[in-house]
C-alpha cells in the first residue's frame, strides 16, 4: 500500500522545497485573479497549472511509470502541439484580439501610429540590460518582448527563440499587464510635471470611410508583410480578426472570434502555458531577473513614450499632452484609462480618452510588428 | 555570472536597428492610412468615427 503515500513523501523530500515553492506562486497567482481580478483569465489557469504540473508524478504532465515507460501528460501534450510545435494557440488568440480592436479613433488621428512604435523602445533597452546580466542574446530578446506588454507576443517569441523561460516570461507579460494601471502612473509622474498632465488636446476626428477601415487591416498587413517578413504571422492573424470586424458579412463569426474563440484559446493557453513551470525550470535566479527586467520594459516603455511625446512637442503648434505617449504601449484598454485618470486627476476637465485609445490601439499594431522583428533580426545576429 | 560583451554589442545593434524598423513600418502605415483618409473624405462618404458604432 506504499503507493498510497508515495506522493506525499515526494512533497517532504529534502529537494523539494521548490515544489512547494511553485505551490505558493500557483496560489498568489490564483489569489491575485480572483481576489484582485488581475487579468483573471489568464492568471487563473497558469496558477492552478502551476500547482497541477508540480504535483509529485503528476499524470498531467509526461511521467515515467514503471513496467510502461513513458506516458504522455495532457498538459505536456497540449503544450507540444498548441505552442511548441505551431504556435497555434497565441495565433489564435490574435484573431480574437483583432476581433474585439475598434481602430476607429486611432483612424481619426494617425499621427498617434507613432506613439505605438515609441513605446516599443523598453523592449530593446530590456534586452540590453538583460545581456549585461548574462542572458544570452536570443534569452535575453524573449525577456526583452515582456516590454510589448502582449502576451501571445511574449509566448510566440520566446517559443521561436527557443528560450528556456517562457514560463517565467508569460507570468511576468501578464503580471504587468495586469499591474499597468499601477506601474504606469509613477513612471508617468516621474516622468511630467502637473502641467504637462494638465495639457489639453482638441479631439477633431477626421472622417473614417467603411472602405478605410476594411482596407486598413489588409494594407497593414501587406507592409508589415513586405518590411518585417517574420511579423506576417502575428500582424497577420490579429488583422485578419480586424477584418471579420470590419467587413460588415461576417457579423457572427466576428463575435464568435471575440467571445468564444478569444476565450476558449485563453482559457487553454493559460493551462498549457504551465506547462513550463515546472518547479525545476522554474524556481530559480533568472526568474527572480526576468520579473525585474519584466517590470524594467514596462517602465522603459512608459518613459519612451512619454519623452517622444515630449520631442514631438518641441517641433509642434498644437501641444500633445506627454502621457499620451506612454499609452503608446499595447496593454489595452487599461493604458487608456489610465491616462484620461491622469489627466481628469491634473485638471477636471482635461479628457484625454480618445487619444489615449488611439495611441493604445497603435500599441497593438507595433507590438506585434516589434515582435516580427526581432524574429526576423535576432536569428541572423546569432 | 559572466557577461557576454559579444551579447551585450548585439543588443546594442538591436536595438537601433529594431526601433528603425517598427518606425519605418509605422511611418509607412501612417503614409499610407493619411492618403486612403484624404481620398476617401474627398469622396464624402464617410461617417465621423465617434457616430458610427
Amino acid at each position: 500500500m506504499d503507493f498510497l503515500i508515495e506522493g506525499v513523501l515526494e512533497l517532504f523530500k529534502p529537494d523539494s522545497w521548490k515544489v512547494w515553492v511553485m505551490f505558493v506562486i500557483g496560489g498568489v497567482l490564483i489569489f491575485l485573479a480572483i481576489k484582485k481580478e488581475l487579468e483573471p483569465a489568464l492568471l487563473l489557469p497558469i496558477g492552478f497549472g502551476a500547482i497541477l504540473v508540480n504535483l509529485p508524478f503528476s499524470g498531467a504532465i509526461n511521467q515515467t511509470m514503471e513496467g510502461i515507460g513513458e506516458v504522455q501528460g495532457i498538459i505536456d501534450w497540449m503544450f507540444r502541439v498548441g505552442i511548441e510545435a505551431s504556435e497555434a494557440l497565441p495565433l489564435l488568440l490574435f484573431i480574437g484580439i483583432g476581433a474585439m480592436i475598434d481602430f476607429g479613433p486611432l483612424l481619426a488621428n494617425p499621427k498617434l501610429l507613432l506613439f505605438g512604435a515609441a513605446a516599443q523602445f523598453g523592449i530593446f533597452f530590456t534586452i540590453t540590460i538583460a545581456t549585461l546580466l548574462g542572458f544570452n542574446l536570443t534569452d535575453a530578446a524573449s525577456i526583452g518582448i515582456i516590454g510589448a506588454a502582449d502576451g501571445p507576443t511574449s509566448i510566440l517569441v520566446s517559443q521561436v527563440l527557443g528560450s528556456q523561460y517562457m514560463g517565467a516570461i508569460a507570468v511576468a507579460a501578464y503580471s504587468y499587464m495586469a499591474l499597468v494601471p499601477i506601474i504606469q502612473p509613477i513612471a508617468i509622474k516621474l516622468s511630467t510635471t502637473k502641467k504637462e498632465r494638465a495639457i489639453k488636446m482638441a479631439y477633431n476626428p477626421q472622417g473614417v470611410s467603411k472602405m478605410t477601415r476594411i482596407l486598413f487591416p489588409i494594407i497593414v498587413t501587406m507592409i508589415a508583410g513586405l518590411v518585417a517578413p517574420a511579423s506576417v504571422s502575428l500582424v497577420g492573424f490579429l488583422m485578419f480578426g480586424n477584418l471579420l470586424r470590419e467587413c460588415g458579412v461576417l457579423r457572427t463569426m466576428s463575435e464568435t472570434a471575440q467571445n468564444q474563440l478569444a476565450n476558449l484559446i485563453t482559457l487553454v493557453l493559460g493551462i498549457t502555458i504551465a506547462a513550463s513551470m515546472k518547479a525545476e525550470s522554474f524556481v530559480n535566479l533568472q526568474t527572480l531577473f526576468i520579473m525585474a527586467l519584466g517590470l524594467v520594459a514596462f517602465v522603459f516603455d512608459t518613459f519612451a513614450g512619454v519623452f517622444f511625446a515630449k520631442l514631438l512637442n518641441l517641433f509642434s503648434k498644437n501641444k500633445i499632452n506627454p502621457m499620451i505617449g506612454a499609452a503608446g504601449i499595447s496593454a489595452f484598454p487599461m493604458s487608456s484609462r489610465v491616462i484620461q485618470k491622469l489627466g481628469i486627476e491634473a485638471d477636471p476637465t482635461n479628457h484625454l480618452l480618445m487619444h489615449a485609445v488611439g495611441a493604445n490601439v497603435s500599441g497593438q499594431i507595433a507590438s506585434v510588428v516589434a515582435g516580427g522583428v526581432i524574429l526576423g533580426i535576432v536569428p541572423t545576429m546569432i | 555570472m559572466t557577461i557576454d560583451m559579444n551579447a551585450v554589442m548585439a543588443s546594442l545593434n538591436l536595438m537601433w536597428m529594431g526601433m528603425l524598423a517598427i518606425f519605418t513600418v509605422i511611418v509607412v502605415i501612417f503614409i499610407v492610412t493619411q492618403i486612403m483618409l484624404t481620398v476617401g473624405n474627398r469622396k464624402g462618404k464617410f461617417l465621423k468615427t465617434d457616430e458610427n458604432r
